[in-house]
């Protein structure tokens, strides 16, 4: 059936991608061709990914084959390097090159157009990082793991810094290095935890062993894990780089790293936790919902307060990375509680909502792409009345606005609508504690997607609608570069596509949700009218839940459809003429101009002030400067100010890093200038490493 | 039959619950008395209806007696009381509507959590029964600590005396004991609001002479 | 219970939604006449809604100078996702025609659908009116949707089935049992999210039109001629749709679940009944409350959020509901 084999296709993916950074790093005489050169030399390796992918998925090549690097065989087992090739990896290879292609065909024209420093480097950093993305998915080996997982860190953060003459955008970077790097730390103690356990770094091999492994090291592994792939995901309150890295970096920049990069996260807790380790305790489980209801929760909250774009849609991942965490907290519960299928279920949630925020959310960071590099603002009350000069990126972006807020039949509504089922599925399992944490999360999930539509309305409104609030809104005459909008177009159409017809997605998740579950999950790809059956369980005892939902979203898709066509019909046959076009109702005033019209602040008024506990103060309106009238009667001026504060900012990690300076301060001193105080510590470190190589010889190989 | 008495129980007592927890949440006193109506007479039907079920011809005067005293007269002079000595409207809440709303909840979480499991052990009539009349009793015991005035205070104890009503209802069948039990609550009840009332009284005009009262009209 | 041949699910489909389609006008008109009636006036004729959606149609339509192309498309968006929610739901037969393929979740997702365009159209012209109305009508949506989707797992709760069809039946087959107190709490706070989602009073005053107490009126202010029909209309059958599940699964009876023509009318006529006397009872209602303040909306919400957890507590920690 193949052609190629899957690991000659991968071999020749990622040397392609090193390519592109070639073709962008290397000096050039045009700027512009080696631009245009390394992304499409980057587009061709996603290519080349997702035809490994499909390889993998659909040609039937089930199990898992790790292929190891000859050459590199050290003489230390631990650094050792391996490649892999199974379910979960063909999904985020896929990932990677699917949603990735898309953005980097919109990256074909948004470089050249928005990017005036540098565009060639930041072209070849690109194809690198993504390069580096698919060998973090391939890594066999903990070892590959981690160097690709820093490999990915680091590029992102030069691409992140690019538009480094703005100190803003300096100490986005640096938030986001410092904790990148705890979070490395994290997962690098989880893994040197591992292999001390397992005595291999080959994840096949762990995987044999960690089952065995004693309770405390499980714990003290998922605990490292969670932190280290958390903080990557952006997961209260380990988000707090996201919001400051994503709007400083360029956006088909922002555009990948939350649509593809953040879902690294993700997967590692997919190799890891529910791979390696095989799932755990009840409260694996717990914690993974409660940080991903409160990320869903405070994220989308967040993102309301928001009137920088980009700002609200960085928060808008963590709200989406918080569904996503809640999904897999409810698979991690049910496969704790012995109910493989039901974990299958919560499983296909989430693996489908990583799938469709990378769509989605893609698609949102192009066309505020698209908006920023035209209009030259984040500030969304500069904005107004665009839909007329971008209507292309107009039309986009509300498919994506509407696939954000969960509405059928757009793909973001089918994964809620499968982790509404897991929840409620909870019922039949008998678990006290799960049955009440799981109405809770269903409670908060639905609050998040209606908040969700809530600033998605906002967003859109202020942006596209309306009327021009400034004067680079109103000048705005030329629509987003062509490549842009086709690849924005893709990922609109991915959204459609997976919403109306999700199974042809879902069918690719059947070896995954095997592998992780041990649920078998069969259905046709083309199946696109039948109801998503729950999977039912081979070989064990079919768990006696009662009878679930069902959603057959094609035939919704078609019943809406016909139902529009009548509409029409309807309305083309009582209509009177063409519709005249006059000024607006505006109440017998003298007409309104665009500064009376609502705000992107004003409109998130309500909610400030109803969850006034989430944000650090009231939005502060105030009637002020008083101009000399008396006070009380006409004021000549009247100024509103609305403030929003971070409290975790400031209550959290302001403190944090006030420690970490003293620290600092007082690690400093050891740095004396002497050179023999320099040698005393080596010498101190060589007999520290002596003794500790007698004492731990037998563990450490 | 009996099923159909047994639904027709569980549907009057979840009218107590419902009139327990919208009554904790309303913020005007008058709508809580005449809430605290609807529950006692509720709870006059349960008790006609215990009676009905398992033969206790007891129980239909105690019923007659509830609906009688605390369904009408009750509400009546509390509500005679609320004009009279010009008490505003409006119940001083110090826990808002919407942190009342929840600790309805927590009432009924808590009891279902204590109670519950006490349900399959107990021969209660309908499995509900129990949880809704603990969490009545806490219902009324919310009101009466987030009140500040004293008219609301009375009233949460009322509506932690149904509940009480409700329990005895459900666990014994109503068997004499309950009736005593019964007036006696009842009469205590009394005993508070008209200390309420006299206290009052002597707050506003230093006596308790009730010829003052004259000086209310006009 | 099996489901009938292909053919007549399509004919009961055509029916419902020619129904629902129907009757939602005069519902609105019930309303009215009896809030006239219960406030000593005269009220205006039952059949005044049909009246004025006939003099709609045939208005000319208007534009503001400053909308977009969303404009003209966004009302009949929204009333085409209100008019699809109907198959989904047991009006007078269950299973209903298109349960298979969608549950209750795929209506709460359709309301959000209507919901948005409606919300995003009233942005469009850059009044601020429309700002206001939007943002009012978001803050309502977004607070009731936890209600509903807590409602849906109150009443799926029973039968472990968030389809419609399958509540009822289970419903019809407890009989009289099938009242209990989770349910009766549960339809409570579906009550109050009822009133929330419909703009009636206390929530939203469907009468009014000034702009400190205007909800859905100020987002709708731009619009005229057929659109404003499909937006009077889409609002009548919102109500039909939310009164509709309200009764079915509250009062289960009369809903037939096989076929024949004395338990299809006796199922039609029921559904009259219940959908008029749900009219009758809301017109009431809102003759005796007044509209709140937008801010003790999330007090309602919140009591309404209460009510269902509750109500899921009682059934599954003590089953009582089954």
């Amino acid at each position: 059936m193949a052609f190629v084999a899957p690991f000659d296709l991968v071999g020749g993916a990622l040397v392609v991608l090193a390519a592109s950074g070639g073709a962008g790093l290397l000096p050039s005489a045009s700027s512009r061709r080696a631009t245009v050169g390394a992304l499409s030399l980057a587009l061709l390796g996603c290519l080349l990914l997702v035809s490994v992918a499909l390889e993998v998925l659909l040609g039937g090549a089930a199990g898992t084959a790790t292929v190891a690097l000859p050459g590199f065989q050290s003489a230390s087992e631990a650094l050792s390097l391996a490649v892999v090739l199974g379910p979960l990896q063909g999904l985020f290879l896929l990932l990677v090159g699917a949603v990735g292609g898309a953005i980097t065909l919109a990256s074909v024209g948004y470089v050249p157009a928005y990017v005036h420093e540098r565009p060639a480097t930041l072209a070849g950093v690109y194809g690198l990082f993504v390069g580096s993305m698919a060998l973090l998915v391939l890594s066999g080996t903990a070892f590959l793991f981690l160097v690709a997982w820093e490999g990915m860190t680091l590029l992102s953060y030069v691409m992140v810094v690019h538009e480094h003459g703005s100190w803003d955008v300096r100490r986005a970077g640096l938030t986001y290095l410092v904790m990148s790097h705890a979070a490395a730390a994290a997962l690098l103690a989880g893994f040197v935890v591992l292999y001390v356990g397992t005595g291999s770094t080959n994840f096949g091999a762990m995987s044999a062993n960690a089952r065995a492994l004693p309770e405390l090291t499980r714990d003290a592994v998922f605990v490292a894990m969670v932190l280290g792939f958390g903080t990557k995901a952006g997961v209260v309150p380990l988000h707090v780089w996201l919001p400051e890295a994503h709007p400083a970096a360029p956006s088909n920049v922002s555009s990948i790293m939350s649509g593809v990069m953040i879902k690294m996260g993700v997967f590692g807790l997919l190799l890891v936790v529910f791979e390696v380790l095989g799932g755990g305790p009840l409260w694996w489980g717990f914690v993974l919902l409660v940080l991903g209801a409160a990320s869903a929760l405070l994220g989308v909250l967040n993102a309301i307060a928001q009137h920088d774009v980009k700002r609200l849609l960085a928060f808008h991942s963590v709200e989406n990375i918080g569904i996503i965490f809640m999904a897999l907290g409810a698979a991690l519960v049910f496969l704790s509680l012995g109910w493989p299928a039901l974990a299958a279920v919560a499983l296909l949630a989430a693996i489908l909502h990583t799938f469709n925020h990378a769509m989605f959310k893609g698609l949102l960071f192009l066309g505020a792409g698209a908006v920023v590099g035209t209009t030259g603002t984040r500030d969304m009350e500069q904005m107004g009345g665009l839909a007329r000069g971008m209507p292309r990126t107009a039309i986009a972006f509300l498919f994506g606005a509407m696939a954000i807020s969960a509405l059928p039949p757009l793909n973001g509504f089918v994964s809620e609508w499968l982790l509404f089922q897991a929840f409620f599925a909870s019922f039949g399992t008998g678990s006290l504690a799960t049955e009440v944490a799981f109405t809770a999360a269903a409670g908060t999930l639905a609050l998040a997607s209606g908040l969700a539509a809530y600033c998605f309305v906002k967003a859109f409104g202020v942006i596209f609608l309306a009327r021009p609030r400034s004067e680079v809104a109103r000048s705005v005459r030329s629509d987003a570069p062509a490549a842009m909008q086709v690849g924005m177009v893709a990922l609109a159409g991915a959204c459609v596509t997976v919403g109306v017809f999700p199974v042809l997605l879902l069918s690719t998740f059947a070896g995954t949700v095997r592998t992780l579950t041990g649920a078998s999950y069969a259905t046709s790809p083309w199946a696109w009218g039948a109801p998503l059956a729950f999977p039912s369980v081979s070989g064990a005892a079919t768990p006696s839940v009662p009878p679930h939902g069902s959603l057959a979203i094609g035939v919704v898709a078609l019943l809406l459809m016909v139902v529009l066509l009548a509409a029409m019909v309807l309305r083309r046959a009582t209509s009177n003429g063409s519709p005249s076009r006059r000024p607006m109702w505006d109440c017998g005033m003298d007409a309104p101009t665009p500064r009376m019209e609502y705000t992107a602040s004003g409109y998130a008024q309500p909610i400030l002030r109803l969850f006034s506990v989430f944000y650090g103060a009231h939005p502060v309106s105030e009637l002020g400067d008083l101009g000399g009238a008396r006070p009380g009667v006409l004021q000549k001026t009247v100024r509103h100010e609305s403030e929003v504060d971070y409290p975790l900012m400031e209550q959290v990690y302001s403190p944090i890093v006030r420690l970490l300076r003293e620290l600092a301060r007082r690690v400093s001193r050891l740095q004396s200038g002497g050179i023999h105080a320099y040698l005393a510590y080596m010498v101190l470190t060589l007999v520290v490493l002596l003794v500790a190589s007698r004492l731990f010889g037998g563990v450490l190989p | 039959m009996t099923s159909d008495g047994l639904l027709l129980l569980e549907i009057a007592a979840s009218v107590v619950l419902v009139t327990a927890w919208i009554a904790l949440v309303h913020r005007r006193l008058d709508a809580q008395v005449r809430l605290y109506a609807i529950q006692s007479l509720a709870l006059a039907v349960i008790s006609g209806l215990v009676a009905y079920l398992y033969s206790a011809p007891l129980l239909y005067l105690t019923g007659a007696l509830f609906a009688a005293l605390n369904g009408a007269l009750l509400p009546w002079i509390l509500l005679t009381v609320r004009r009279e000595l010009r008490i505003p409207p409006e119940a001083n809440m110090l826990v808002s509507v919407r942190g009342s709303a929840l600790a309805g909840l927590g009432c009924l979480l808590l009891a279902v959590a204590v109670v519950g499991p006490l349900t399959p052990l107990a021969a209660v009539p309908a499995a509900g029964l129990l949880p809704i009349s603990v969490t009545v009793v806490l219902v009324g015991l919310f009101v009466t600590v987030s009140r500040r005035k004293a008219f609301s205070q009375v009233l949460g104890i009322l509506v932690m005396e149904n509940g009480v009503f409700l329990a005895g209802l459900a666990l014994t069948y109503g068997l004499g004991i309950l009736l005593e039990l019964g007036i006696a609550a009842n009469l205590l009840v009394l005993a508070i609001v008209s200390r309420l009332f006299l206290h009052r009284m002597k707050d506003s005009f230093d006596s308790l002479d009730a010829d003052v009262l004259r000086s209310l009209e006009g | 219970m099996t489901a009938p041949a292909p053919w007549v699910q399509f004919l009961l489909l055509v029916f419902e939604l020619a129904l629902v389609l129907g009757i939602s006008p005069m519902l609105v008109g019930i309303m009215r006449r009896v809030k006239a009636r219960s406030q000593r006036r005269l009220g205006p004729p039952l059949l005044q809604p049909y009246r004025d959606l006939r003099k709609l149609f045939r208005k000319d339509r208007i534009y503001a100078e400053s909308a977009s192309t969303l404009t003209p498309y966004a009302p009949w968006v929204s009333f085409v996702a209100l008019v699809s929610a109907v198959p989904f739901l047991p009006w007078f037969f269950v299973p209903a025609p298109l349960g298979f393929a969608g549950d209750l979740i795929v209506v709460v997702g359709l309301l959000a659908l209507s919901r948005f365009m409606t919300a995003l159209a009233a942005l469009d012209a850059g009044s601020t009116f429309g700002g206001m109305g939007s943002t009012r009508d978001m803050w309502i949506g977004a607070l009731a949707e936890p209600t509903f989707l807590l409602v849906i797992f109150a009443w799926g709760a029973p039968s472990g089935s968030t389809q419609a069809s399958v509540i009822v039946e289970h419903g019809l087959s407890l009989g009289l049992a099938h009242l209990s107190p989770a349910l009766l709490l549960a339809s409570t706070a579906f009550g109050v999210l009822l009133l929330a989602e419909t703009g009636r009073l206390p929530v939203d005053n469907p009468a009014t039109h000034l702009e400190l107490t205007m909800v859905h009126e100020a987002m709708v202010l731009e619009y005229t001629g057929q659109d404003l029909a499909v937006i009077e209309w889409g609002k009548g059958i919102k109500f039909v749709l939310l009164a509709g599940l309200l009764t079915a699964v509250l009062l289960p009876w009369g809903i037939a679940t096989a076929l024949g023509a004395g338990a299809l009318a006796l199922g039609v006529g029921l559904l009259l009944v219940k959908l008029s006397s749900t009219a009758w009872l809301v017109g009431h209602l809102e003759t005796r409350v007044a509209k709140w303040r937008l801010f003790r909306v999330a007090d309602l919400s919140t009591l309404a959020v209460a009510l269902a957890l509750g109500s899921i507590a009682l059934t599954y920690l003590v089953g009582v509901g089954s």
